[in-house]
């Protein structure tokens, strides 16, 4: 009974304790979120000093700037791997695929190269040599073979071998593979002779019933000679300028645009190229051959005399505007370089011109284009589009964004950028009026410009600006820049301290 | 931005949902072990006395209620809103929160001397906020340009078992008892520095963050990045048990009777500490960090898109290393007195002063008790900081040596817990012989 009373009075209170804290738990309490009315919030978005020095410090692929100890800048596009040839491909290395007979007790064999070459000097360098021997008489044979072209430390190459007799016959010996590493042969004629000396047991010579030579891989560490004449074609290449690839209007004049052929050679014999064919297209496809005496007669490269084996001699060649007329259709807002060109080992064929390669001789062709910036700009207008995706700001009503700019350069430079739909329609423009104007930093007397002044701009966009453009996709960015003194054509240099500042600031009002 | 308001929201959200009891209420169990949990020299009744499941679970803030800084949005989602003034804000408030779980207690007379002991789960949480961080949660940093606003917020949790034994003797009408306690702790955060400013710059809006911060945790904490936090905390476990981050504590009280109706009560609680030693992290970040929006030049030729928020959480460096270290229990020192006007009524008074991860905080109650024949009925008021209106009740069945108690601190906070800035139970069982 006394347990059926305090249930009694327990059940209760337990199912009030139950309810209560049941409360604590409903969903509409403890769920959280936004409130209905706006935050407003400010952050920054773009901190940037674009300088010419950092662009070059992070400038990668084939265009990067090329900054003078004076701080001058050049643009360069390059394309550093025209043309690249090794040892191997002069004289490649030689399978030894079929055994050489040596039939008599002297044998002359052919070295396996060109017919227009001639080894007077090889070392070889992982090659291996190794003999087949048979005599048919019942009896020891020793022979001790010579190749009479190799010496080391002025020792002609030596080796005894053992034909033992074991009671059948013939009596035959596959020798083991024989090192050649550091031999060196010297020829006139490109053959090597075998010598060799057959001793039965009873003390009588005799020449063996069968004798063969082979080899598994014919490679020499060091060649001299003359090693040919070769033609190693490279065509159809080109370089891709992108100075002008967003031109719309205006003019340029750089001073003294650049091709350069550069040639690293280690090679000890001589090289040429010949140019066939160097021509520009500009951005609206007009394509001009290059023109200079240049052309026809081809560059000699410098290569390595005998005093400087291993040594590597670079040749460096250029088309400007005092050998070319390059400067004229350059500014014609070229657009790519294609070009033409062979690389000729021993253009002359003489014979009598002894050469050297090693294996670790190669020769590199490299063309690029320079463009010291160094000229003027006249009223030049570039234009871009580019993709954008206001999917972030879905929830942003209206933002305000406050713009800080700097400009150092000696050019006025103005910015606008304009909101396009699917069908190219101008919805509404980013800055008000022209844009943003930045006006050319004051030049001083040494042609080098004072820092520019900060120029503050708001740009609002009200919930109706932002409803517009909150869908569009693309942004096209017009840049006008005109020098100071351009419609003098007054060439001006750009130094590696200029830069364009920019600061932006945004105070959004989101509603979540 | 957004994280930062939810998580504001879900801890104060989190935190209402328990509720608070001051210890007040334990004077109504005078002569029963729960009573000995707020002074180890109040006398047991009985030769044999047992304590099953107690468990004691308490929040209270000394800031605003849930109610009066939130609204519900169109959505019926609780938000922090910006039309109920913040001016009524201090300059720091706090949110604290303990849950207790006393396993089994017993004490048992040995002549003169009542011996004592026990097992507990204590666990506690305090979170300090200042102004500026609920200020700027509702209504975004642009109003505050070029202002230094302190968002710096310190986080303390603290979770231990306890064993203790204990004794309680009487000499005259004069008692005492203590009780020397073994801890071993299985989470804990500490806050020793919290101090961050935030300034969004007027010239274009860079936002910088001046930081002076210095976490400990062990067993509870991991933290990767500021948008990777790991918590790991259990309401109730036996991690580290006679293994690590071992403490020692103990509670020490007296009390008086004068005469027949009246008791003096006074004792000092939970003195103690606990050696954290199971990896034990030290997170620190001491600085100014700015951030100043993308340099375009990182992006230039990258096809990463530009991401603004993950900079921004990059700027802020934190240190971590392994370091042992001690923390203090969240003490308590009370005052109390209790009036056995007859056999039916009784009537208490409790001060008491709480240093809570080294925050005090005071609090002062009197109840009436009404003893019916198996059913005792008690009801309370307390006053503490920033909160002058909190009654309770409380409930007891005897039923022979068994005896079932609960007791709420704040009626209006069961019913209303986000218009309330207390709340609280505490509940158990008692067999006496």
């Amino acid at each position: 009974m006394q347990v059926l009373r305090l249930l009694k009075i327990v059940s209760p209170i337990i199912c009030i304790s139950i309810c209560l804290f049941s409360c604590f738990d409903s969903p509409q309490d403890t769920q959280v979120g936004w409130g209905d009315e706006e935050y407003e919030i400010a952050v920054p978005l773009i901190n940037s000093r674009i300088s010419v020095a950092k662009i070059a410090d992070i400038s990668k692929g084939n265009t990067s700037l090329l900054i003078n100890p004076d701080g001058k800048v050049s643009v360069i596009y390059n394309n550093n791997n025209v043309l690249s040839k090794n040892a191997s491909a002069i004289l490649p290395p030689f399978p030894g695929l079929i055994p050489y007979v040596l039939s008599d007790t002297v044998s002359v064999v052919k070295l396996p190269v060109s017919t227009t070459q001639l080894v007077k000097k090889a070392i070889f360098k992982d090659t291996k040599i190794n003999f087949y021997l048979e005599n048919g008489l019942p009896s020891d044979v020793k022979v001790k073979m010579k190749i009479l072209e190799l010496t080391k430390n002025n020792i002609v190459f030596e080796k005894e071998f053992s034909l033992k007799f074991s009671n059948s016959i013939p009596v035959k010996l596959q020798t083991e593979q024989i090192s050649l590493d550091g031999w060196t042969y010297r020829s006139e004629s490109n053959t090597m002779t075998f010598q060799y000396d057959a001793v039965l047991s009873n003390g009588k010579k005799i020449k063996l019933d069968h004798a063969f030579m082979n080899f598994d891989v014919l490679k020499f560490s060091y060649i001299e000679g003359y090693l040919g004449f070769q033609t190693f074609p490279v065509e159809g290449n080109f370089i891709d300028v992108g100075l002008f690839n967003q031109w719309l209007s205006g003019s340029f004049d750089f001073e003294d645009p650049k091709i350069t052929i550069s040639v690293d050679n280690s090679f000890g014999i001589p090289v040429r190229s010949n140019i066939n064919k160097l021509q520009l297209t500009s951005v609206t496809g007009k394509t001009v051959n290059l023109q200079s005496p240049f052309i026809a007669s081809g560059i000699n490269y410098i290569y390595p005399s005998f005093n400087e084996i291993g040594n590597l001699k670079t040749t460096h060649f250029e088309f400007n505007k005092n050998n070319s007329n390059l400067r004229d259709i350059f500014n014609e807002k070229t657009k790519t370089i294609s070009y033409d060109l062979n690389a000729i080992v021993n253009p002359e064929q003489d014979t009598t011109i002894k050469g050297y390669i090693t294996n670790d001789s190669y020769f590199l062709v490299k063309v690029a284009v320079e463009v010291p910036l160094f000229g003027s700009l006249n009223k030049l207008v570039i234009t871009d589009t580019l993709n954008i995706d206001l999917g972030d700001f879905d929830k942003v009503n209206s933002a305000e964004f406050k713009v800080i700019t700097s400009n150092d350069f000696p050019a006025e430079i103005k910015l606008q950028a304009f909101f396009i739909d699917e069908n190219n329609k101008n919805i509404d423009q980013l800055f008000k009026g022209e844009g943003i104007s930045l006006p050319a930093a004051p030049l001083q007397a040494n042609g080098i410009t004072s820092p520019g002044q900060d120029k503050t701009e708001f740009i609002d966009f009200d919930p109706i600006r932002f409803n517009k453009i909150r869908n569009l996709k693309k942004l096209v960015v017009v840049g006008y820049l005109n020098t100071t003194g351009s419609e003098l054509k007054k060439p001006l240099w750009i130094y590696d301290r200029y830069s364009l500042g920019m600061k932006v600031g945004a105070k959004l009002k989101y509603k979540p | 931005m957004k994280s930062i308001n939810l998580s504001i929201l879900l801890l104060l959200t989190f935190f209402q949902v328990t509720s608070v009891a001051q210890d007040a209420a334990l004077l109504y169990l005078k002569g029963s072990i729960p009573g000995t949990f707020i002074n180890p020299a109040l006398t047991l009744d009985k030769n044999v006395n047992i304590s099953l499941a107690g468990i004691k679970a308490q929040v209270s803030t000394d800031g605003p209620s849930i109610s009066n800084i939130t609204s519900n949005n169109s959505s019926g989602n609780k938000y922090i809103d910006v039309k109920k003034n913040s001016e009524k804000l201090s300059p720091y408030h706090n949110i604290s929160a303990n849950l207790d779980v006393h396993t089994l207690d017993i004490g048992i007379k040995a002549g003169p001397i009542i011996l004592m002991a026990g097992h507990g789960f204590r666990s506690s949480a305090n979170v300090r906020y200042p102004k500026g961080l609920i200020e700027i949660a509702a209504k975004g940093n642009a109003p505050f340009l070029g202002q230094k606003v302190n968002i710096g917020t310190a986080v303390d949790v603290l979770a231990y078992n306890e064993l203790y034994l204990g004794a309680q003797t009487n000499v005259g009408n004069f008692s005492v008892g203590c009780k020397g306690k073994l801890l071993y702790g299985t989470a804990n955060l500490r806050s020793e520095r919290s101090n961050v400013l935030f300034q969004t710059k007027p010239e274009f809006y860079q936002l910088e963050l001046e930081t002076d911060y210095l976490i400990r945790s062990s067993g509870l904490l991991r933290y990767q990045a500021l948008d990777s936090i790991t918590l790991n905390y259990a309401p109730f476990t036996f991690d580290n048990l006679f293994y690590n981050n071992r403490g020692y504590a103990f509670d020490i009280g007296a009390t008086l009777k004068i005469g027949q109706k009246w008791l003096l009560s006074a004792s000092a609680l939970d003195i103690g500490s606990i050696a954290w030693d199971f990896f034990p992290r030290k997170y620190s970040s001491k600085g100014t960090f700015t951030f100043e929006g993308v340099d375009l030049l990182d992006f230039l030729g990258d096809s990463t898109s530009i991401a603004v928020t993950d900079t921004l959480l990059e700027i802020v460096k934190v240190q971590s290393t392994l370091e042992n270290y001690t923390t203090k229990l969240n003490s308590r020192y009370t005052l109390g007195c209790a009036y056995d006007m007859d056999d039916k009524w009784s009537f208490f008074a409790l001060y008491m002063m709480n240093r809570n991860f080294g925050y005090a905080s005071h609090h002062l109650s009197v109840s009436a008790l009404r003893k019916f024949s198996f059913l005792h009925l008690g009801l309370n008021y307390s006053i503490s900081e920033n909160n002058y209106a909190s009654f309770g009740i409380f409930g007891k069945i005897n039923a022979g040596p068994f005896s079932a108690y609960i007791q709420s601190e704040n009626i209006a906070g069961l019913f209303r817990p986000f218009g309330s800035k207390n709340a609280g139970v505490r509940l158990g069982t008692t067999l006496q012989f």
